[in-house]
């Protein structure tokens, strides 16, 4: 147990180290100021979900009270939605954290069982899962506390049951962990192969999720049906339900049976294969060189390939940072194909001659999503001496990184600006901005994500998946970003409904977004610089 | 070739260099050698501009490290004692990429790639992820990359660490033959065998004080450099414990 507890620590002191301390060698802690800051955004991006799942759960909740039905479906929903955050967030990361961790060998050699180290790698990852879990079980206790007014072992069993629904969460994640790692140990192109995994998976989910919203959006007129069609597929969730309102213990029993079950399975499973997954060397797959002649590029060009061959050689960087480039393009497909609908939606809320301001701000919100640069620096890690030992200027490679990010992300915004414009008609005015805009914004985020992390890198991860998923930079990039175009997109909608050109409202912002990024530009090339060699 | 005036480096209250001086001509392979924590990884990379010092002046080839580190970079190369490379690309990618910063024209690095790499039988792996490479294998592709801009200083902490046999013979000869060609070598190591019969100039430096430099035979006199470093180690630090 002693043994388990320091492990554990291990991890934690991992995870909150960055947080904690600065990135200097000497490992001095933060400011108080930063670290309220730091604070203050975990604050806001959680408050940010809750408060969208909020609104789900208290309008399924009116609904089937309304309806007459059957309130064991809330929970149903709840459980579902749980389950789903707990394992799209962490399905890659876990699979690294199991089997990829840089400490595994180091670990292996010390008299500690394989399964001791298994088992503080899960905990510490069902850590994690109660966070996610956390997101929308919060907000669902809330209605259930508001609306459901249930006694106190009621409400404790609802604590219970999220606190069980994160370990089955967790449990699944490690099984498709294992199978990720499975397939692809000899595989030559595994991002490619995780990539797709993902994408299938996100796609199950954003289907399953608009699915969702769909069935909500009509409920209030026909609940009924959804009710019907989704409820056999809820079984294991509804049990739950049953037992917190009506005190059914059966089906709290079956509930337990069916959670002892998956997860004992998936422990007893991984716990006898940890050991041979990470001692069995399967070889890697064969490369076979064949010399060809190279050709010459400047520094920061080499700089620049390296940033996009770190980025395209990576799944979890691909996926958790340029997310957004898919719903550009999804988005973007979607409307040229729906054109006729999308407008006529546009036109019944009065908004149809401003709908090329409308796309242009929407892209770029996807283009606040694409925060490829946000990492970059952490995920120098332990290599951080190559550049800082070669004759490269910190500002030559902080640049780079924001270059990199606007040479990947561009091609995609530009193709989404050119099909929504045509599907919107534009004029070559309106082309022009609504090219213009989604590329000033993502230049704005390349820059404004590189500028992020030289000012809080982490350098000394044990699992690159930590530097991409969970930096501060990473979060102040996205939320920021987020927060700034949220903003943007008012101010063009204030702007078109005033009357001004369409092409003048997407000009204005797109310059603010240009002259910022010149800003940031000078302080990498300065400070930014200085803090790189410094590192 | 390296020059380094009075150079001292703390860390926190602990005074890792203290007001070394040392001087590296064109020509010589020079040895450093000390104990751990001695401060031997603390000064190197300070030649090499990774680390800023509090005090003194490092200049190569002329230059001011302080006031044209870039210039400095572009005369020398440096070999870490552990070669994290980029995992993400392969071995090929990773010279390139040397060789794109540096300025080397295609030609004439696909021959130094072809030369080096031979040497070290590393050609048939270039191909593969640096991922899957052996920590010997980072090391000479290390060691290739150093050699690829054909540097007038070379700057290696622990060089032979991880290297076989063999690999470590081909090292040797190489910084034999850099040095005849008017280069200048300057490294850390443990193996005070391998120093004494490579170096033509060698260091000792404790707690971050230079306690004995100069050419090789004046160093160690009759005796041998071990017996030597361990007599210079000894009257202080076992002074200490007794």
């Amino acid at each position: 147990m002693k043994t388990l507890s320091l492990l554990i620590g291990l991890r934690l002191r991992e995870m909150f180290s960055s947080l904690l301390r600065g990135p200097s060698r000497g490992g001095k802690r933060r400011s108080p100021v930063v670290m309220v800051l730091l604070a203050l955004l975990l604050v806001y991006v959680a408050a940010v979900f809750m408060f969208l799942f909020f609104s789900v759960f208290l309008v399924l909740w009116i609904a089937l009270e309304g309806a007459g039905l059957e309130l064991s479906f809330f929970f149903g929903i709840a459980g579902l939605l749980t389950v789903a955050l707990c394992v799209f967030g962490s399905v890659l990361a876990t699979q690294s954290a199991l089997y990829q961790a840089r400490d595994n060998e180091q670990l292996l050699s010390m008299p500690l069982s394989p399964t001791l180290i298994m088992l503080s790698r899960m905990i510490f990852l069902l850590l994690i899962n109660t966070a996610f879990a956390a997101v929308v079980a919060v907000p669902a206790f809330v209605v259930y506390l508001m609306l459901g007014r249930p006694g106190l072992l009621s409400a404790l069993g609802f604590i219970l049951f999220f606190i069980l629904l994160s370990v089955l969460a967790l449990a699944i994640s490690c099984l498709l962990g294992w199978l990720v790692a499975l397939v692809t140990a000899r595989m030559k192109h595994k991002n490619v192969f995780s990539l797709i995994f993902m994408v299938l998976f996100l796609i199950l989910y954003f289907v399953g999720m608009g699915a969702l919203s769909a069935g909500l959006e009509s409920m209030e007129m026909n609940i009924q049906p959804l009710v019907e069609a989704i409820s056999p597929y809820l079984a294991v969730f509804l049990w739950v339900g049953r037992a917190l309102l009506y005190g059914d213990v059966l089906a709290a029993l079956l509930f337990l049976l069916v959670f002892a079950v998956v997860v004992g399975c998936a422990f007893l499973f991984l716990s006898r294969t940890y050991l041979r997954i990470l001692t069995t060397n399967r070889g890697s797959a064969q490369y076979t060189y064949r010399e060809r002649a190279s050709k010459q590029c400047s520094a920061t060009g080499a700089l620049v390939k390296k940033e996009i061959s770190h980025f395209v050689g990576n799944a979890t960087y691909m996926l958790n940072e340029g997310l957004g480039l898919l719903f550009a393009v999804g988005i973007s497909i979607y409307f040229l194909v729906q054109r006729d609908v999308v407008l006529s939606v546009l036109h019944s809320m009065g908004l149809a001659s401003a709908s090329s301001v409308l796309v242009a701000g929407v892209l770029s919100l996807c283009a606040s999503m694409v925060i490829i640069s946000a990492p970059s620096v952490s995920l120098e890690g332990k290599n951080v001496w190559i550049a800082q030992s070669l004759p490269l200027s910190g500002g030559q490679v902080l640049c780079a990184k924001a270059y990199a990010h606007i040479l990947i992300a561009s091609p995609f915004f530009l193709l989404a600006s050119v099909l929504c414009a045509i599907a919107c008609g534009a004029g070559p005015g309106e082309l022009l901005g609504i090219l213009l805009l989604p590329l000033s914004c993502n230049v704005f985020c390349a820059f404004l994500g590189v500028t992020m992390n030289i000012l809080f890198p982490k350098l000394d991860w044990l699992n690159e998946a930590y530097a991409v998923k969970s930096g501060a930079a990473v979060m102040l990039t996205m939320f920021g970003m987020m927060l700034i175009c949220g903003l943007q997109v008012v101010l063009l909608l204030v702007l078109a409904i005033l009357g001004l050109p369409a092409l003048v409202v997407m000009l204005l912002p797109s310059a603010l977004f240009l002259g910022l990024s010149a800003a940031l530009r000078a302080y990498l090339n300065g400070a930014g610089a200085r803090r790189f060699s410094s590192l | 070739m390296l020059h380094i005036e009075h150079f001292s480096k703390s860390y926190g209250t602990k005074k890792a260099v203290d007001d070394l001086s040392l001087s590296i001509a064109p020509g010589e392979i020079y040895g450093f050698i000390g104990h751990n924590g001695a401060g031997k990884t603390t000064t190197l990379k300070a030649c090499c501009g990774i680390l800023q010092g509090d005090c003194g002046r490092i200049t190569v080839g002329g230059l001011s490290m302080q006031e044209d580190p870039l210039g400095c970079k572009r005369l020398m190369a440096y070999i870490p004692d552990n070669p994290d490379l980029y995992d993400f690309l392969s071995g090929i990618k990773y010279l390139n990429f040397v060789a794109d910063v540096y300025g080397v024209p295609a030609d004439l690095r696909a021959e130094r790639i072809r030369l080096y790499a031979d040497r070290f039988e590393l050609t048939k792996d270039l191909a593969s992820p640096i991922s899957a490479y052996s920590h010997g294998m980072k090391q000479k592709l290390a060691i290739v990359a150093a050699w690829l801009h054909s540097p007038r200083l070379i700057i290696m902490d622990e060089p032979f660490v991880g290297l076989d046999p063999r690999a470590a013979h081909i090292l040797k000869g190489m910084m034999r033959e850099h040095c005849d060609g008017g280069g200048a070598i300057f490294f850390s190591t443990h193996v005070l065998e391998v120093a004494e019969k490579l170096c033509d100039k060698v260091a000792i430096i404790q707690r971050g004080r230079l306690i004995a430099a100069g050419p090789m035979d004046e160093v160690k006199g009759d005796g041998s450099l071990e017996s030597v470093f361990l007599e210079l180690a000894g009257d202080t630090s076992l002074g200490g414990q007794g």
